[in-house]
């Protein structure tokens, strides 16, 4: 995809799209990051070290584990995103960036033998990055660190249609109600699940509804995702709480890629 | 060691953070951290050359000083230099950046951090109401480079995700 259609896609168009790292060797940092944390903490050398391996075991381990893993700082993925995904920076916010500090890491776990018992399995409701505070020219950048062939990733909804969700709530007097979040409001049911190989992510900009649905399938998700705008647009509640200074190296942006 | 918290002109950054907050905020760090708070240092207000803090510190030798954020260094640069050159063997902790670390390096970089973020305009201000303010200024949002948008021929969206 060109530049000009990504910043289209992203900014004009439908909100969101799925782009190819740049760099997807830098990816396997991410996946060594689970690996070690997981390592570290369950005390269990992972027999495989390998990610497949622990996605199918991972709803094994105890809900210590799985929290401590969730709670774990990934300090270096924000950075590691970035440099796998320069061209994508470059192309929608410049060389200049504010870039969210801590990536997120987020888990969809399968259930335990026995069967679900707490909110362990809370997939991660209806909303959209607006809510947080970013400034509306904040994109979000989602990565799996796996394949991403079934629905345990992330739904996502088209800008225009979410701003029409979110404005019929206005319209009753709410920011987001319960239909909303039950999936219940007219034209959820517009959401697609965005689905990739290994080395590719989701872009999105922060007024696509998303969510993720319960992990139905054998195999843990495990993806980290940071968000990121130009330093020449203006902030909106979050800034240096939340954000740090990142220059993208131009000698990692793909050419063609001018901005 | 001896260890003091900061509390500076609630302003700082988009926020308002007043003195009570600041100090249980610095407070309940310390203790997270397992640092015991020898000393709390009231800054006044209309000032950010946090002289007050180095006057201390000549006095009485700090030797870790807790901040909420970097935002409440100096603005000037003058007045940072002489902070750095009065506190470059201070231990700084930025709570709400999370960064801790000693030596001038590390207090230029946070300098010219937080002028970054000083020096992008907010949105607080403006008139917003609802999302959908919010969303119109996105969907005006300049190309980084300052050219303007070319649809391109082929429209290419061979990687769209499959539903
Ligand atoms: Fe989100």
């Amino acid at each position: 995809m060109s530049v000009n259609a990504l910043f289209e896609d992203i900014f004009r168009g439908r909100g969101w799209a799925i782009v190819d790292a740049d760099h997807p060797d830098n990816l396997r940092g991410l996946n060594n990051l689970i690996l070690h944390s997981v390592d570290d903490i369950s005390g269990e050398k992972n027999a495989t070290s390998e990610i497949e391996s622990l996605r199918r075991t991972m709803h094994l381990l105890t809900e210590d584990k799985i929290n401590t893993i969730k709670s774990h700082s990934y300090v270096e993925a924000s950075e590691i995103l970035a440099c796998a995904f320069p061209g994508t920076i470059s192309g929608l916010s410049g060389n200049e960036v504010f870039l969210q500090r801590r990536a997120h890491m987020t888990l969809n776990v399968p259930a335990p033998p026995g069967g679900r018992e707490n909110n362990r399995y809370l997939p991660s409701l209806s909303h959209f990055d607006s809510m947080s505070g970013i400034s509306p020219y904040t994109v979000t950048l989602w990565v799996p660190i796996h394949d991403l062939d079934d629905d345990t990733g992330v739904w996502i909804i088209d800008q225009e249609t979410s701003m029409e969700i979110m404005n019929a709530e206005r319209r009753n007097g709410r920011v987001m109600g319960g239909d909303i979040l039950a999936m219940n409001a007219p034209r959820m049911e517009k959401r697609v699940f965005a689905r990739m190989t290994y080395g590719q992510g989701l872009v999105f900009s922060p007024f696509c509804l998303h969510g993720s649905v319960t992990n139905e399938t054998e195999r843990a998700r495990i993806c980290f995702n940071t968000r990121f705008q130009s330093r020449n647009l203006p902030l909106h509640l979050r800034t240096s709480d939340y954000f740090s200074c990142y220059d993208v190296p131009k000698a990692a942006v793909p050419a063609g890629i001018t901005s | 060691m001896s260890t003091a918290v900061i509390s500076g002109d609630p302003t700082f950054g988009p926020w308002v953070v007043p003195h009570r907050l600041q100090n249980v905020f610095t407070n309940a760090y310390a203790r997270e951290q397992g640092l015991t708070v020898d000393t709390v240092i009231p800054e006044p207000i209309f000032s950010d050359a946090l002289l007050t803090t180095q006057w201390i510190s000549k006095h009485w030798s700090l030797d870790r000083i807790l901040l909420c954020s970097f935002l409440q260094l100096p603005h000037k640069p003058e007045d940072m230099e002489r902070l750095i050159d009065n506190l470059e063997n201070v231990e700084f902790h930025f709570i709400l950046e999370n960064l801790v670390g000693t030596g001038r390096n590390f207090l230029g970089q946070a300098f010219r951090n937080a002028q970054a973020f000083r020096n992008t305009s907010s949105l607080k201000h403006a008139e917003i109401e609802c999302y959908d303010d919010l969303y119109r200024m996105m969907r005006e949002a300049p190309l980084p480079n300052g050219t303007e948008i070319r649809q391109p021929a082929n429209f290419d969206q061979s990687n769209d995700a499959k539903d």
